[in-house]
């Protein structure tokens, strides 16, 4: 008969794959964000691969860009490539390669209309070249959500949705949820909160802060009591 | 200085050799030009492979002369008159005057040839026989067998101003005196030692076409033509070791007309690959309304680049992303060729005195090795050299036109204390600046105007409201207006 830990992890992994939807969980891999913080508490110990998330941040300047920015730029550090669907021009390519882009690897895609780009998110994450695929489409049905995922999964790069505001997050179907808000700079750097409200096969993330400065890039520190602005509720919780 | 004029030129007293401002003062309406010797290289040699339709070899002779070997070729024309007639006739009618002569060596159809230029020899005398090759150039003098110049100043100084002067010189004398070439010069002429010239190479155009008996107006059957001339035109590719950059395709209407609708596809990276090809045509056809019936088709590539086999070794990439390239290099092309023209771009860095102006687009993701970047308009603009410690202070987000704003400042040349900006309020906690911008002193006044429509100097200042969202917003100092100009999302 199965021993008792033998009989857990086989329970585990069983869980993992329903969770895991379809394909193979074991062949799925995981990107380091680089913070050591912040890989803890992420199942597989890095972004989720081959999937769609969310990044989404209540308004303007809270941060959402900054993170996709930062996490398309480690996806793409082992090759391939970057492509960020910009439909209003609004993309600033020299500060994307200051937040970490290579701008050799960044295509920047202007679709015309929703349609156009949902086909070309679509598509693009279907090829197995592309690293990262970074776009706002507004709010997806489930249906569309689930599309994407799929492409995500075949062509194994990763899927970063902006968000502006609740209203417009996908219905379901990421893999992942980050909000993003504005948080209180000190000087040269500037700082978001950063809560991962929802993961898949893992437990949602809190009291992050991500911090950006020229001499250090991006890094993921945690959160001390009192750094949220106005009176929304303090969940800071200390670095275990 | 002058270096060649016009036939009205000279008649109004023009020669070579004038200075320009001499030349203004005998001919005041005297257009002149810059003397561009590489674009008449190059006019010269793309006559010389115009000329390929008249002789199987051509090339090209100095600054100003055109070779063709007719060995065999008389018989097509019916006779060495009606050949050299039209070969002249060809020049003649194409703008230029010329030349010519038809002579069995090169050195004696070069001398020939320049005499009748220049007067020396009659134009009927200009076809010379193998065999009576010293009896033709007997009297054409020295410098007509290509010596240099100096050499042929010497024998003019010593009296030898004829060729059959020099003919009857000792050969062995002559190198001592005269320098090596004169020997190789005359054995050229008159046939004793062998002589070539180097031929331009035809254009090669990778094209097939196709036309049909009747006008087809099923989609099935053109998108098989279609394929059949992909086929054609890839084999085509491989066998000159390129890959295809642009391919033009063609539809012809029906019973022999010309060309109805033509459309173009480029390409990312060199191609030969059959399926990508057909894939990215399709795009532009598969929508098309046959209705009036096609008659032909014609696909060329227009542009082709020889592709390196280690292709992956182009990039420097010594990963695994190599194996990413095709894959991402085929969707690129089906994303521009689906999204349209300058949808699916790099950016490069530039050095710009102007944020928005930081950075061009580059349509070919593969020139991005390259430092000098060619713009869609193919103008160069240096790239900066690197990312600059400013461009990472800039905000990620830049609107593409700045929005007006409402201000509240309580000092002058300090951040605001306050703004509203579409309905939204925001106080400001923090703020950093002022960092003045302007145009470009060249620019001048009236231009160099900004996207606000400003004259050109802005102060900056980057500030944080209290949520902790931080801006980028300026004071257009000609008008102290405010406008939000990025948001550092």
């Amino acid at each position: 008969m199965f021993s008792g830990p033998i009989r857990l992890a086989a329970l585990a992994e069983a869980i993992g794959r329903i969770e895991g939807g379809y394909g193979d969980a074991r062949r799925r891999r995981h990107i380091a964000t680089g913070s050591a913080l912040l890989d803890r508490r992420l199942p597989g110990g890095g972004l989720a691969a081959g999937a769609v998330h969310e990044l989404y941040s209540g308004d303007a300047g809270g941060g959402a860009w900054t993170a996709a920015a930062w996490l398309a730029a480690r996806a793409a550090a082992g090759g391939g490539f970057i492509l960020w669907f910009d439909s209003c021009r609004d993309l600033n390519p020299p500060a994307a390669a200051g937040r970490g882009i290579d701008l050799e690897r960044l295509v920047v895609v202007r679709p015309r209309d929703r349609g156009e780009m949902l086909w070309g998110m679509g598509r693009s994450l279907r090829c197995r070249g592309v690293s990262a695929v970074v776009g706002s489409v507004g709010r997806l049905s489930l249906l569309e959500a689930r599309r994407l995922q799929l492409a995500a999964e075949s062509g194994g790069g990763v899927g970063l949705l902006l968000c502006r505001g609740a209203s417009m997050r996908a219905a379901g179907g990421v893999a992942s949820r980050w909000r993003l808000t504005g948080l209180a700079g000190r000087g040269a750097v500037q700082r978001f909160g950063l809560e991962i409200e929802k993961c898949r096969g893992g437990r949602p993330v809190g009291g992050l802060v991500l911090e950006f400065s020229r001499d250090q890039g991006v890094v993921v520190v945690s959160a001390e009591l009192g750094d949220r602005p106005g009176s929304s509720s303090v969940a800071g919780v200390a670095a275990g | 200085m002058v270096s060649a004029c016009s036939r009205e030129a000279w008649s109004a007293g023009l020669r070579e050799g004038m200075s320009l401002s001499q030349a203004r003062a005998t001919c005041p309406g005297l257009a002149a030009e810059r003397h561009d010797a590489r674009a008449d290289a190059a006019a010269l040699a793309s006559l010389a492979r115009w000329l390929l339709r008249l002789a199987p070899r051509a090339g090209v002779d100095g600054a100003d002369g055109l070779l063709l070997d007719v060995t065999g070729c008389a018989r097509l024309y019916g006779g060495e008159g009606r050949l050299r007639s039209a070969v002249l006739g060809a020049v003649r009618g194409a703008g230029f005057a010329a030349a010519g002569a038809i002579a069995g060596t090169i050195g004696a159809a070069w001398a020939a040839a320049r005499a009748a230029a220049a007067g020396l020899m009659e134009e009927d005398d200009c076809i010379i026989d193998t065999g009576r090759t010293a009896a033709a150039l007997a009297r054409l003098p020295p410098w007509a067998l290509r010596l240099e110049g100096p050499t042929a100043a010497h024998l003019a100084a010593l009296g030898v101003d004829r060729i059959e002067t020099l003919l009857m010189l000792p050969r062995s004398s002559l190198p001592s005196r005269f320098g090596e070439g004169v020997l190789l010069r005359m054995d050229q002429a008159l046939g004793y030692v062998a002589e070539d010239f180097a031929a331009v190479e035809p254009s090669r155009e990778i094209s097939a076409a196709m036309r049909f008996e009747y006008a087809v107006n099923r989609a099935a059957a053109v998108d098989l033509a279609v394929q059949r001339l992909v086929e054609q035109v890839a084999s085509g590719l491989e066998a000159a070791g390129a890959g295809a950059l642009r391919l033009d395709l063609a539809f012809f209407g029906p019973g022999g007309s010309g060309a109805v609708w033509r459309r173009s596809v480029s390409l990312c990276r060199p191609s030969q690959d059959r399926r990508h090809l057909l894939g990215l045509l399709r795009i532009q056809y598969e929508r098309l309304d046959l209705s009036p019936g096609v008659g032909g088709l014609r696909l060329t590539a227009g542009a082709t680049r020889p592709i390196d086999v280690r292709s992956g070794a182009l990039f420097g990439e010594a990963d695994g992303s190599a194996a990413a390239w095709p894959e991402a290099a085929a969707l690129l092309d089906e994303l521009a060729g689906r999204l349209g023209d300058g949808r699916v771009v790099q950016a490069r860095l530039k050095a710009s005195l102007r944020p928005e102006e930081g950075w061009v687009e580059g349509g070919n993701v593969e020139t991005s090795k390259r430092q000098n970047v060619e713009t869609s308009e193919g103008r160069n603009i240096e790239a900066a050299d690197g990312l600059d410690e400013v461009g990472v202070l800039r905000p990620l987000r830049l609107l593409g036109r700045p929005e007006l704003i409402e201000v509240m400042a309580l000092e002058p040349d300090s951040p605001p204390a306050w703004f509203r900006h579409l309905g939204r309020e925001h106080r400001v906690r923090w703020g950093v600046g002022p960092e003045r911008m302007c145009g470009a002193w060249w620019s001048g006044p009236d231009e160099g105007a900004g996207a606000d429509g400003s004259a050109g100097i802005r102060d900056y200042y980057q500030v944080e409201s209290e949520g902790g969202c931080r801006f980028w917003v300026y004071c257009e100092r000609a008008s102290r207006r405010w406008y939000l100009h990025g948001v550092y999302e």
